[in-house]
């Protein structure tokens, strides 16, 4: 029996609102509740904050806070895009080199901006790692599609090895340039590599939320074409999708998605893999429910996961990807034992 | 309703099926039988327009089949396959509204739900609506698969005709639900739907069709009607086996291989 899901959606709701109330709490300053209000108060009437505790909350906790929010919820759809498109449990987001072509732009930064062009550099200012980001993994992904796509459809199989080989270029790339990277230049390369949420800004907030929402509002409108795929290729064109169109339109939708993403925080694993799961077991793979309670479901855990990496060594911070592979890893082990029966029956290997 | 003009399917100069003919109309429930490999399911796919054809052409309703979308034609035709691989856990019925997905844009109608909760009743899944497919039997699943294309059929009229097309619908069911799988086809032949099948068995085929097609190495061998008699000749030269022909006690023949 699928369970039902009458309870999942409050449940999440309520959870999220918790933990988003909780990781503004704490940190390296506590905030009251009463100073969250004062500071909305305050900021609603063009005020500036009353204390330090509300210019905290305002400029340093709730943009990342809703940063995290917003990636776990990217991540996360990401990850029941994939795996509908490609029919199969296994596939994450960073699977088509997007993390690993992302992760080699910004180290070009870290390494080469001393040497780049003056007026460039300046005019990007901090902006400069994540267009880098941005472009190398829109590239790798693009490179990834191109090459499978070969002269037939493509095939979960071809895209999962070029995949692979890209990914492999995209980590030597990186390797390479932390090799001749001085000491504190490597550490950048190897910090943005576990991603972390200590830099957001609004600006941040602003450029991922706008393409958060409208790549959420879109991939609704997919969820019934995503659902007809559980079928088959075949048997979703008979109950009339256009799956080419359809893998062409979500692969952009993905690439789109994550590099935003990628390329403010890092790279963060695990995440478009496990939510996706989890949520299966919840609500079923009827898209229409499982990406909303991804999207909810990704946010939360995220936010959590930000919150253990800014208090478990306080004052220092854990990058956020060791705490996402380290419990991401386990859990995934357990749910792959005690679900392989529900994958069985359907390889999607086609 | 569907008119096959002289089609041909090769692939790497192999033939899969030569210069085939076929007309039908609604109301006609048609049977293609033959031995393994004579072309039977590739004809079938160039019908529901997933295989264009190498050669000839098949008109839907008077226009080309290649010229529709596939929401277009989703409304026009449904396809039962043999197989179905379902790569992840989701409810029967939501298997079956899937039939629907062509008629509606965000969320179900009334109307839609309706036409899923009578075609399950219909094939006698209702009970299994909210298991996930994955748990079904073969034969369950097959039943699902089903209620689904019948959806997808939806309510037809004079002015709303519809293909329905069946490959080996009944290859996982038991002998009750095999009669009952054809006599549905059989019902929705009434209302304005052509049915196509591809059948293994020769007494079901006879029991159901108006006309029965034997194909062989890819060609049409013989068209045979319903008034018309089969004869173990024509049984043993298509399928090489010998065959016996029984007299039933109400009439008609029943073939024993």
């Amino acid at each position: 029996m699928l369970r039902k899901s009458k309870y999942l959606f409050p449940v999440l709701g309520i959870l999220l609102l918790a933990v988003v109330i909780s990781a503004i709490a704490l940190g390296a300053v506590s905030i009251t509740l009463e100073d969250m209000f004062a500071a909305a108060n305050n900021w609603i009437h063009h005020k500036e904050p009353g204390n330090i505790y509300q210019a905290v909350f305002l400029q340093i906790r709730l943009p990342r806070i809703l940063l995290c929010m917003i990636t776990g919820a990217i991540l996360a759809v990401s990850g029941v895009l994939m795996q509908g498109l490609f029919r199969n449990p296994i596939v994450e987001p960073g699977l088509l080199g997007t993390s690993a072509g992302a992760a080699f732009g910004a180290s070009l930064v870290f390494v080469l901006s001393g040497s780049m062009n003056k007026d460039i550099v300046h005019f990007a200012g901090p902006m400069l790692v994540p267009i880098f980001a941005f472009a190398g993994g829109l590239l790798a992904t693009a490179v990834v599609y191109t090459l499978s796509k070969g002269t037939s459809r493509v095939t979960v199989t071809t895209l999962l090895l070029i995949g692979i080989a890209v990914n492999a270029v995209g980590l030597s790339g990186t390797g390479f340039m932390s090799y001749i990277a001085r000491d504190p230049q490597a550490r950048s390369i190897t910090f943005w590599n576990l991603g972390t949420f200590s830099g957001a800004t609004w600006l941040q907030v602003w450029i991922t939320g706008i393409v958060a929402a409208f790549v959420f509002i879109l991939s609704l409108r997919y969820a019934k074409q995503l659902n007809t795929l559980v079928l088959g290729e075949e048997e979703a064109q008979y109950a009339g999708v256009d799956t080419e169109k359809l893998k062409r339109r979500i692969m952009i939708l993905n690439t789109a998605m994550v590099s935003v993403a990628t390329a403010f925080v890092g790279v963060i694993s695990f995440m478009g893999l496990i939510i996706p799961h989890v949520m299966r077991l919840l609500v079923g793979s009827d898209h229409k429910k499982l990406i909303p309670a991804s999207m909810i479901a990704g946010a939360i855990l995220l936010t959590l996961a930000d919150m253990g990496a800014r208090l478990l060594l306080a004052p220092a911070e854990v990058p956020i990807g060791i705490i996402t592979s380290l419990v991401g890893a386990p859990i995934f082990v357990i749910l792959l034992k005690r679900t392989h029966i529900l994958y069985s029956k359907g390889g999607g290997n086609d | 309703m569907i008119d096959v003009q002289h089609v041909s399917f090769a692939v790497n100069k192999k033939i899969l099926v030569n210069e085939v003919s076929l007309f039908v109309e609604p109301g006609e429930f048609v049977v293609i039988m033959g031995p393994n490999g004579a072309g039977k399911s590739t004809l079938l796919k160039m019908m529901s327009g997933a295989l264009p054809p190498t050669k000839g052409k098949i008109l839907l309703k008077g226009k080309d089949l290649v010229t529709y979308k596939t929401d277009q034609l989703a409304k026009q035709r449904a396809v039962l396959s043999q197989h179905y691989e379902i790569s992840f856990p989701i409810s029967a019925r939501e298997i079956v509204m899937m039939g629907r997905y062509p008629y509606f844009n965000s969320f179900p109608k009334a109307e839609d739900e309706a036409i899923v909760t009578n075609r399950m009743e219909r094939m006698q899944v209702n009970d299994l609506a909210d298991r996930s497919y994955q748990t079904l039997s073969g034969g369950e699943a097959q039943k699902v698969q089903m209620s689904r294309v019948l959806a997808q059929i939806g309510d037809t009229s004079e002015n709303e005709q519809k293909l329905l097309l069946l490959d080996e619908p009944v290859s996982h069911l038991d002998v009750k639900y095999q009669h009952q799988l054809l006599a549905v086809a059989k019902e929705c032949c009434k209302k304005q739907v052509a049915v196509i099948a591809v059948l293994h068995d020769i007494n079901l085929a006879i029991k159901y069709a108006d006309r029965i097609l034997f194909m062989k190495q890819a060609s049409v061998i013989k068209s045979l009607a319903k008034d018309e008699a089969v004869t173990s000749e024509l049984l043993e030269a298509i399928f090489d086996i010998k065959c016996n022909l029984v007299d039933l006690p109400g009439g008609g023949k029943f073939v024993v291989f």
